[in-house]
């Protein structure tokens, strides 16, 4: 009695892509353009105050009423900043 | 060079269901998901999402429920979901290598995994991928009086437009819950994670997910709150 649902998905697991600009979903806020970035410069990062070192793919966060206030994160110190502000981040100085 | 998908059938007292493990070389921690009520273990969004999460070092073990297995569209009794799942847990343990074991789905298989945990299944933690709080329309049947006996963390990601928990009214529930709760947003994401105007398909959404899934898991390890 075969089941058609016991079969293993024709489709390839391969790797998944997303343009590599995009940033994670979880990682948008109303307010905020968030793009991801890896650049040849290194950066501060104002989550943990370490650098950002280049290549790197970490996360460019631009308040939409302030964008000279671009800030570049780790991409987790960004998580974190957001799991601790519950969502609603503010600009750092 | 991406590591195949185990397939094992699991035995349980209303039949055979079939299972997929998917492990990285040296996995720091498993995590037996149950499928939405829509879709099986081989949907495209649960395929993506283990997919995903194996590159950053967490073990998954899938498995369907028994009316998916039979093709029926209506889910079996709760008595049934939760044997399902007590069976999944235990199959998950044992290739867990004596590395921790963490509980999830989305939508129906976390609320009945969150159910089990509730009455004593030994998850380390929980992942909610979109959990159905209340039917759509429907606040005043929320479905949140087991999550308060919980004592393990848990991370509930949801799409802010999701019609099955409104944000008011999970905020609340997360508040509530105090430390022990995450909160993930997605911004105007759908009960399945889909974006307006952020083309994806659903294996994409499961990968992006576990980016952050990975490092709730890593922090349930480390005993981290």
């Amino acid at each position: 009695m075969p089941r058609k649902n016991r079969r293993a998905p024709d489709e390839p697991l391969g790797p998944v892509r997303r343009p590599q600009s995009e940033a994670e979903m979880w990682a948008l806020v109303p307010g905020f353009d968030v793009r991801r970035v890896a650049s040849e410069k290194p950066y501060r990062c104002p989550g943990c105050d370490h650098m950002i070192q280049p290549g790197v793919w970490h996360l460019v966060v631009i308040p939409q009423d302030d964008p000279d206030e671009r800030r570049h994160w780790h991409t987790e110190c960004w998580r974190r900043e957001l799991h601790r502000t519950r969502g609603k981040p503010r600009p750092h100085d | 060079m991406t590591t195949p998908e185990v397939r094992a059938e699991l035995d349980l007292p209303a039949g055979t269901v079939s299972t997929a493990w998917l492990a990285p070389p040296d996995p720091f921690a498993t995590l037996v998901l149950g499928h939405g009520a829509g879709a099986g273990m081989d949907h495209p969004f649960m395929a993506g999402f283990s997919r995903g999460i194996s590159l950053d070092g967490v073990a998954t073990l899938r498995f369907n429920f028994p009316y998916i297995e039979r093709g029926r569209r209506s889910p079996d009794p709760e008595r049934v979901l939760r044997e399902a799942w007590l069976g999944a847990f235990d199959a998950g343990v044992a290739r867990s290598d004596g590395k921790a074991v963490l509980a999830g789905g989305k939508s129906l298989g976390g609320r009945i995994a969150s159910m089990c945990v509730a009455d004593g299944l030994p998850a380390a933690g929980l992942v909610f991928l979109g959990y159905p709080l209340h039917p759509p329309g429907k606040p005043e049947r929320i479905r949140d009086e087991h999550l308060y006996r919980i004592e393990v963390p848990m991370l509930f990601l949801h799409g802010t437009g999701d019609p099955f928990a409104t944000p008011e009214l999970l905020s609340t529930v997360i508040a509530k819950l105090g430390a022990r709760a995450e909160d993930v947003p997605v911004q105007g994401g759908d009960h399945s994670f889909n974006v307006r105007g952020r083309k994806r398909d659903a294996r994409e959404v499961g990968a992006e997910l576990a980016t952050v899934v990975a490092p709730f898991v890593r922090r349930v390890v480390d005993g981290i709150r």
